[in-house]
């Protein structure tokens, strides 16, 4: 594409990448806009050349047999920054490893559209904000770990609906209300829940009350 | 003589007075209104303005920042280019500067929408308001601007339709609106625009169809219109601009065949028709296009062959056709088309051989034409010795690799891979010193891998999966100290995985599966921190996992399987909380599961099966994600199957074969006492270890020789041969 900026009298052309390949498919512009959006000392994300036709010769990208983006293993890369909803267009995206990095900013509620998404790893970072109710339609999720960040507000009750979630850690955050019980959640352990300012469980059969919250 | 002067004085005071004060009565009043602006404006740190306050002596603006007047005094141009004006249009004095010509406005954060008053404005010429944060329609008065000849609109918030009173601006030469919210069609009445040389409309969402009427606009010399929405065919009448050098329309949904009027544009450079739902043949005409520089018809469904004409375009340097459904071979004309550096004919139906003639390009850079059908042997292709990006994995290429691709010391990025090239790999290719990634998988090379790839040091990439490769590994790889991803696997390399593997700290990815490779798995695999995937399955591995390995806490995928690795699986295991599929069947590990494979809380895959461990099942393996998929037959354990969902829905396949497994699931034997608990690793352990020993050791070797009769011989002539 070519950009067109006017100074007087010289004009600049910006170069332009359709000049030098096919256009890629949507998930490489997704990667592309997370790699602007996010700061990478250590270069890892070096490797993300968005005039190839698609991101599967990526470095820490995995793509299954139809080139689509299974696998983000981005954990421990030194990144910061904040994500924005680009990774919600990932549609086949099932292991989306975050952890360990500095990454602050809340997380996207476009992160719920993952509905092929294993495993959320997300702990070890500085994000804030609430749990997004639209983690409820990640109808395949097993592995759900946001422990070790700034997370506020309460457990969102709509996660008692994800029948195959089997890891759910929130320890270490600022979050409060209570902690659900039904679903999956009967058989996750207080160390799940510990340091926060939860409230204990819910208590059934009386309205259910998030104070403070 | 005195009583003159005094008369003189006097008769020339009127003079004077007129002298003094016409500058300050023409322009006071356009300083008044300015001011009246000038207070609107949100305060900002802004030192640029204090100018702008009523001069003392004059009252004339005149000398302001930004403030140009003309001989008589009055305001004919604003220029507050960058000047962080964070104000509206409202109280502008479109009705107090008459003479005002020009309006440069660019990069401020003016906001509001533009006032109908711009209509007063009759004598502007030039108009620039780009990068503000101006929001709203362009209102219809605009049309009056009969002197306008250039209008800059862009990158504002602008929205609606395009009035077609813009149609009456006959003065009008540059109009840019891009990056803006415009929708709607563009108006017929452009074309009446006749003295219109530069229409930027790009990054907008405009709709509908073209206007033939476009093609009365004689004078246009650049069209960019790229990242709309617009829909039909492309005008024919385009084919009368004849000073046209840029027409831009990629990324939009225009349908039909592209016009062979477009042929007629002699002037022509830059013709991108990228992305968009074109239909029907290249036309033949477009070989008359003989300024074209940059042809892009990528991403349509172009169909039938890349015509034989296009080898008259002389000029051209990019040459872009891919992701259509082209048929047919490459004509050898296109040899002749000398200025050629990129050529993307990807991802379409071509076929037949890569003409010879393609070897006559020497300042080609770019060439890439994978996802083709194209048959027969490669011709020499780098003959200038510029190419750096060379793909043509997915086709049916055969025969040996040219010389000049041998040599090609340019290539950054080479893709031959999915084909049929035959050769001695080692023979076939060089030392490339800017090589960063090459794949020859699935392919026919034999021969071995030389100390050549160890040269080539900027190597992040090397796949050469599926080839005939015999020969070990050289220790010289240890030298290729940028490489992240290393797949060899299905070939028929043997000897032992070189310790010098272990300096490549950068790697991420290592695939040695489906060879003859042995000896021990070499304890510098173990330094590995950012390793995310080993696969060493099928080859003839012995000895013992290395106690430190792996060492990435990243790793997802782990398999070792079909080799015939002894001793225990090491405790450190445990240590790998993201693996996802641990594999480590068929080998020959004893001893007790580790009970820190518990630990692995990400696994969704664990394959133990057909080794010889013994004990019993660690409790820990509760704790593991209840959709693991395990498998422990043909092992030696026994006691009874944990509780837990790990193996709840566990069927009896992957549990059998073992010494005294008892539990509640079909095809098991209950448990006759009540369930052992399983001890942790410590002395009791190491008791039933002793007296086991001299049972299992005897049993064990009559064992090997009864199932492996010819394992030990054929090792021992594998590393024969391997010795270099």
């Amino acid at each position: 594409m070519v950009d067109k900026i006017q100074e007087e009298e010289n004009v600049v052309w910006c170069p332009q990448s359709a000049a030098v390949g096919p256009m890629i498919i949507a998930e490489g512009n997704a990667l592309h806009s997370l790699r602007t959006r996010i700061s990478d000392p250590d270069n890892v994300l070096q490797s993300w050349d968005p005039t190839l036709v698609n991101p599967c010769t990526w470095f820490l990208v995995t793509c299954d047999s139809n080139n689509h983006v299974v696998r983000l293993d981005l954990g421990n890369s030194n990144i910061s920054g904040s994500l924005g909803s680009e990774l919600g267009e990932l549609n086949h995206l099932q292991y989306l490893e975050l952890y360990s990095n500095n990454l602050r900013g809340k997380i996207p509620k476009e992160l719920g559209k993952l509905k092929n998404l294993i495993s959320m790893d997300l702990y070890g970072n500085k994000f804030e904000g609430n749990i997004p109710k639209s983690f409820a339609k990640l109808k395949s999720l097993r592995f759900l770990q946001l422990n070790d960040n700034k997370l506020t507000g309460s457990i969102p009750r709509e996660l008692t609906t994800l029948s195959d979630l089997k890891v759910f850690d929130v320890s270490n955050n600022d979050l409060c209300g209570t902690i659900p019980v039904d679903g999956p959640f009967k058989s996750f352990t207080m160390e799940s829940f510990e340091h926060n300012k939860l409230n204990g469980p819910e208590l059934k059969g009386l309205v259910p009350y998030d104070f403070g919250c | 003589m005195l009583k003159y002067p005094i008369f003189t004085f006097f008769l020339f005071l009127p003079f004077l007075f007129f002298v003094c004060l016409k500058p300050a009565s023409a322009s006071f009043p356009e300083a008044n209104a300015l001011l009246i602006w000038k207070a609107t404006f949100k305060k900002e740190n802004n030192s640029i303005l204090t100018s702008w306050t009523h001069p003392k002596a004059s009252g004339s603006p005149c000398n302001w920042f930004g403030v140009f007047c003309s001989i008589d005094g009055s305001v004919n141009s604003l220029n507050l280019t960058n000047a962080n004006i964070n104000a509206t249009f409202y109280k502008f004095p479109f009705s107090s500067l008459p003479n005002l010509a020009s309006i440069d406005f660019f990069i401020n954060r003016l906001f509001g929408t533009i006032p109908p008053q711009i209509g007063k404005l009759s004598k502007l010429v030039y108009l620039d308001i780009s990068k503000n944060q101006l929001t709203g329609t362009i209102p219809s008065e605009i049309g009056r601007l009969t002197s306008l000849r250039t209008l800059h609109l862009v990158e504002n918030q602008f929205n609606g339709s395009i009035p077609s009173e813009i149609g009456q601006l006959v003065s009008l030469s540059e109009l840019a609106l891009y990056s803006n919210k415009f929708d709607g069609s563009i108006p017929v009445s452009f074309g009446n625009l006749r003295n219109l040389t530069f229409l930027y409309l790009y990054n907008n969402s405009l709709s509908g169809f073209m206007p033939p009427e476009m093609g009365n606009l004689i004078n246009l010399v650049e069209v960019f219109m790229y990242t709309n929405m617009l829909t039909g065919p492309i005008p024919p009448t385009l084919g009368n601009l004849n000073k046209l050098q840029i027409l831009d329309l990629f990324e939009n949904q225009l349908s039909g065949s592209i016009p062979p009027e477009l042929g007629k544009l002699k002037s022509l450079e830059i013709l991108s028709l990228a992305n968009n739902n074109l239909t029907g043949l290249i036309p033949a005409s477009l070989g008359e296009a003989t300024g074209l520089i940059t042809l892009h018809l990528y991403a349509n469904n172009l169909s039938g062959p890349i015509p034989r004409e296009l080898g008259n375009l002389k000029s051209l340097s990019d040459l872009e056709l891919s992701e259509n459904k082209l048929t047919g071979p490459i004509p050898a004309s296109l040899g002749d088309l000398s200025n050629l550096e990129y050529v993307f004919l990807r991802q379409n139906q071509l076929s037949g051989p890569i003409p010879s003639e393609l070897g006559k390009l020497k300042k080609l850079v770019f060439l890439e034409m994978d996802e083709n059908q194209f048959s027969g042997h490669l011709p020499e292709l780098c003959s200038g010795g510029l190419i750096k990006r060379f793909t043509l994995s997915n086709n049916r290429l055969s025969g040996p690799i040219p010389e000049s691709l041998k040599t090609c010391s340019s290539l950054t990025r080479a893709r031959f891979d999915h084909n049929k090239f035959s050769g001695n790999l080692s023979k076939e290719f060089g030392v490339y010193p800017n090589l960063t990634f090459m794949d020859l998988s699935d392919n026919k090379f034999y021969g071995e891998l030389s100390d050549n790839w160890g040269s080539s040091k900027r190597l992040e990439t090397l796949k050469i999966a599926k080839n005939n490769l015999s020969g070990s590994i050289p220790p010289d790889f240890g030298n290729l100290n940028q490489i992240q991803i290393l797949n060899l696997s299905s070939n028929q390399l043997c000897g032992g995985i070189p310790k010098e593997i272990g300096k490549l700290v950068l790697l991420l990815k290592i695939d040695l599966n489906d060879n003859r490779l042995s000896g021990n798995i070499p304890h510098e695999l173990g330094s590995f921190s950012s390793l995310n995937y080993l696969d060493l399955s099928r080859n003839r591995l012995t000895g013992p996992i290395p106690k430190n390995f792996p060492n990435s806490e990243q790793l997802f995928h782990l398999n070792l399987s079909y080799n015939f690795l002894s001793q225990t699986i090491p405790v450190q295991i445990g240590k790998l909380t993201h693996l996802a599929a641990l594999d480590m069947s068929s080998n020959s590990l004893t001893g007790e599961i580790p009970y820190e494979i518990g630990f692995l809380s990400s696994l969704g895959m664990l394959n133990l099966s057909h080794n010889r461990l013994s004990g019993f099942i660690p409790e820990s393996f509760q704790k593991l994600p209840g959709s693991v998929d395990i498998d422990i037959s043909y092992n030696e354990l026994e006691g009874h199957i944990p509780n837990g969902k790990p193996f709840q829905n566990v069927s009896i396949e992957k549990l059998r074969g073992n010494k005294g497994l008892c539990g509640n699931i079909a095809g098991l034997q209950p448990c006759k006492v009540p369930p052992i608990k399983n001890h942790k690793i410590g002395k009791g352990h190491k008791l039933i270890l002793i007296v086991a020993i001299p049972l299992i050791g005897g049993t064990s070797t009559s064992i090997c020789t009864r199932w492996h009769p010819d394992h030990v011989r054929t090792q021992k002539e594998e590393f024969k041969r391997c010795r270099r």
